[in-house]
């Protein structure tokens, strides 16, 4: 029933439960950047047999998955499709067909080489600091909710909220560009005075529409409400 | 049949004024009466997404970077995809626009026009002729008010403004007036026990303290030309050097407010004008109840809504004869003056005659009768008739 | 026909219009109607404006061209400034000169102190612009004195009206052009003159304008044939151009302004603000 925490996903849980989110990140081996040619391959195949088809809310297709280990955790991914290569391949053409004519008509080579460098460049801090992979939300009972932010070059963000912080997760709706969307957020409260301190938002790269939002809000609500009970617990073989 | 109506207007809450107080009033009227509504401003400071408000009121407080005077760009279409986005989420089919100031009621109007939804709009204010401002706005009203089907004015002098300027058929122009909510408005000794100690009523000061003598002449405006600071300046200054027995409260700021401060300095009347300040909205109606009489010197007015709720608080009321002001209350609550100081000081003398000798109407009386004139939900059961006829003209 | 109140319910629909609507309505409350002959003789002050400044511009031509001494032309500018001020004081009998109570020896004083000043500057002045090219002078002098004409005191109370700028203007112009002529004795006489034109004239303008109607029609027709033969003198084909402006100016502006009057529409009623009609500033300061 549910399904079966490895050894190495526990020890993840273990340290973030602990607040140590860097030996967390630490674990989770940061790929070289040839790797991040693996994750588009990688995302072509990580599609749980539990997935989902989603959209997000300007129409991009998502893959939705849940993990639930009943009574003690959920966790939800929302992965985007992975870079292709034909647009890297695209974009580095589009910047040469530019730069070419004009390097020859300037005669400086110069021009050309430092245009190829700097694409590479774009095109790295694109895979590592801009282009989301997959983001999560995992839920555990009395313990706390952990938010993580995947990019493509497989660097991972975890942000840590104990379970004596976390107010509530609700859906939202907020103004966002030119739109007014619904989002899923955890509220934190404040503990020395009453209120709240914060009102973190989860897959803000994702934006996925209500349908996907009341599921994870159903299936966080009902985590939440529940005592951890040990006995459901899977102990370690 | 219920409407889903979208209020436009760049002045609502947290800003206070009577264009922001006649919006939620009537939002909360018309909801109510089983009309979804919604209100859509521009955001203030940190107050920017979607608000809750009383009765599951949503108030959208759009992204939009106010320019001059909490209104917002011009632009016209900087405002599109919001509204756009506004308008289909909420399957709105009446847009109602506030206020001929609001530029975001324009690009509301505008846009209604091009999704085919009835439009509304209420003028507030009445503008002259002559200057250069008031032809341009003018001409922006007449653009504006080329694809709003219906207009609603606060005064038969304002639907006469609004049909001169727009050039508008008068039989679209419905003339709804303002309301006073008369349950805060209540003659009566000031929130707190009557016989409450100098310590509980230590915030008003002391000629608002309605056991003290003489005859209190209460002012509650924004203090700007034109509302006629300057003739109360003169009435002011007259006034105390012939009347002992008249003591004044002011509230209200503004830049005007210098004035009126030089003028208590150069004739030493610091025990008689009492200067409030910006008054909270809470706190206008314990001054209105600790004066005799209101006084309002406005250069032009479309419905003064001070009036009325002055006179909800039992208050005879003095003011100028301009814009809509004789319309709003009988002969017997209201005396008119011309707008110049001597007629203005026969005015309160007058008043505060009556008042000494007691002829003065009773203060319940005159209460009641202002809460028989002046209703919010009758104001929106008339908006909601507008509403009705615009949306079966629009099906036809 | 219903009463045009708030408080009462009258039953009939709100959007009902009334036969009363709109009775309070007035136009054209304040419109003047004008006489053309008395707008062509008003007219009469842009042409004596324009007249100073053609002869202005003519003096300064002369005496580049060298035609025109600087002594000839500071003597008799100082004889009409006596002259002048001679009048000045006669024609309206001394109540002037009472009610403003400057005596004589103050105004002796101003004079030649204005006098000392300018010719210790002149040389300084003469050498002011001399790394300007005379193409950028002669534009800025034509802006200045346009600007000059454009903002004087015609005796209309509008806005735009700038007693001071309109001077100041004239006076940079008259610098500008006086430091391209031969030597600081020129600069000197043309600035002198400058100021007795553009500073002194326009008051003694105005008393003989109060004083006398006659007076001011002579003037103006007397400037128009000083403009036109001041500028023959230079070019005849200018003389022909200045005709037609004062054609212009004086007969055919005024036609159609008396006739854009018919075009005239103000609105005026009930929504206007009130004019504070009290003198307040016994009140207010």
């Amino acid at each position: 029933m549910g399904a079966v925490l490895t050894g190495r996903e526990r020890n993840y849980h273990y340290n973030c439960a602990l607040g140590s989110t860097r030996a967390a990140n630490r674990q989770l081996a940061w790929t070289p950047i040839l790797g991040s040619f693996g994750t588009l391959r990688r995302g072509r195949r990580m599609e749980e047999p539990g997935a989902t088809r989603m959209a997000s809310c300007r129409g991009d297709p998502l893959v939705f998955s849940e993990r639930k280990q009943h009574g003690l955790s959920i966790e939800y991914t929302l992965s985007s499709p992975g870079v292709s290569l034909s647009s890297l391949l695209c974009c580095t053409l589009a910047v040469w067909t530019v730069t070419y004519p004009v390097s020859t008509y300037a005669q400086a080579p110069a021009l050309l080489a430092s245009a190829t460098v700097i694409v590479m460049l774009g095109i790295l801090v694109y895979l590592h600091w801009i282009r989301v992979q997959h983001e999560s939300i995992l839920v555990i009972s009395g313990t706390g909710v952990q938010l993580s932010t995947c990019f493509a070059s497989g660097r991972c963000d975890t942000h840590f909220i104990e379970m004596d912080v976390v107010q509530d997760i609700v859906i939202n709706e907020g103004i966002h560009r030119q739109a007014v969307i619904y989002y899923l957020c955890v509220l934190v409260r404040n503990n020395q005075k009453n209120g709240l301190k914060a009102i973190l938002p989860v897959f803000l790269a994702a934006r996925p529409r209500l349908d996907c939002l009341r599921k994870v809000y159903r299936g966080c609500q009902e985590i939440l409400h529940t005592e951890p009970n040990i006995s459901t617990c899977v102990m370690d073989r | 049949m219920p409407h889903s109506i979208c209020m436009v207007s760049d002045f609502f809450h947290p800003n206070a004024g009577g264009v922001e107080s006649h919006v939620y009033q009537l939002s909360q009227c018309l909801v109510e009466r089983g009309h979804r509504v919604v209100v859509v401003t521009h955001a203030y400071g940190d107050r920017a997404g979607i608000r809750y408000l009383t009765n599951g009121l949503r108030v959208y407080y759009l992204p939009l970077r106010p320019m001059y005077n909490q209104a917002t760009a011009p632009t016209l279409f900087h405002s599109l995809a919001l509204l756009r986005c506004v308008f289909i989420r909420e399957h709105v089919t009446v847009v109602h626009a506030h206020s001929a100031f609001s530029s975001l009621a324009h690009d509301a109007l505008f846009h209604a026009a091009s999704f085919g939804l009835a439009s509304i709009f209420t003028d507030h204010s009445l503008f002259g002729f002559a200057d250069v401002s008031s032809v341009l706005t003018n001409a922006l009203l007449r653009a504006s008010l080329g694809g709003a089907t219906r207009a609603i004015c606060v005064s038969h002098t304002g639907r006469e403004n609004t049909a001169l300027r727009a050039a508008m058929p008068p039989g679209r122009i419905s003339v709804i007036p303002n309301a006073v909510d008369a349950t805060r408005f209540t003659p009566g000794p000031p929130t707190g026990n009557p016989d409450s100690t100098c310590h509980d009523r230590a915030h008003l000061p002391r000629s608002v303290d309605r056991r003290c003598a003489g005859v209190t002449v209460v002012i509650i405006s924004r203090l700007v030309y034109r509302k006629g600071v300057d003739l109360l300046a003169g009435v002011l200054a007259q006034l105390a050097a012939t009347r002992s027995d008249l003591n004044f409260v002011i509230g209200g700021e503004g830049p005007k407010r210098i004035v009126l401060e030089e003028l208590r300095e150069q004739h030493c009347l610091h025990d008689r004008v009492t200067l409030l300040g910006a008054l909270d909205h809470r706190q206008v109606r314990d001054v209105l109840v600790g004066g005799d009489i209101f006084l309002n010197t406005s250069l032009t007015e479309a419905f003064c809504m001070a009036i009325v709720e002055a006179a909800s608080c039992g208050l005879q009321v003095v003011s100028t004869h301009v814009g809509g002001v004789p319309e709003v209350l009988p002969p017997d609550l209201l005396t008119l003056c011309k707008p110049t100081v001597r007629d203005l000081c026969a005015g309160v003398i007058a008043a505060a005659d009556r008042l000494l000798a007691g002829k003065a109407p009773d203060r319940a009386t005159t209460h009641a009768r202002v809460r028989d004139f002046y209703d919010w939900r009758d104001v929106a059961s008339r908006t909601e008739k507008v509403s009705n006829d615009d949306s079966s003209q629009n099906d036809n | 026909m219903a009463r045009k109140v708030l408080y009462e319910r009258s039953g009939l629909p709100d959007n009902h219009v009334s036969r009363n609507f709109l009775e309070t309505l007035r136009r054209n409350v304040r419109v003047r109607k004008y006489s053309y002959w008395s707008v062509v003789y008003e007219s009469g002050v842009v042409t004596q404006q324009l007249g100073s400044v053609c002869i202005f511009v003519l003096c300064w031509w002369l005496m580049e061209t060298g035609t025109l001494v600087p002594s000839q032309l500071f003597t008799s500018s100082l004889a009409l400034s006596f002259l002048g001020y001679y009048l000045y004081d006669v024609i309206d009998g001394g109540t002037g000169r009472r009610c403003s109570g400057r005596t004589r020896l103050a105004d002796l004083k101003s004079v030649l102190i204005f006098l000392s000043f300018t010719y210790g500057l002149s040389p300084l002045l003469k050498t002011l612009t001399e790394t300007i090219s005379t193409d950028t002078i002669y534009a800025m002098t034509t802006f200045m004195l346009l600007g000059h004409l454009l903002f004087f005191d015609y005796g209309a109370n509008a806005a735009i009206v700038s007693s001071g700028l309109s001077l100041n203007m004239a006076l940079f112009a008259s610098v500008c052009l006086a430091s391209r002529l031969a030597g600081p004795l020129h600069t000197f006489t043309l600035i002198t003159f400058a100021c007795e034109l553009f500073a002194l004239w326009p008051l003694l303008q105005k008393k003989l304008k109060k004083q006398s109607t006659g007076c001011h029609g002579m003037l103006t027709v007397l400037f128009a044939v000083v403009v036109v033969t001041a500028l023959a003198m230079v070019a005849p084909a200018c003389a022909a151009l200045a005709i037609v402006l004062l054609f212009l100016l004086s007969f055919l502006i005024p036609l159609w302004l008396v006739k854009l009057q018919l075009y005239k529409d103000n609105i005026h009623g009930p929504w206007d603000e009130a004019e504070i009609k009290d003198d307040l500033s016994g009140v207010l300061h």
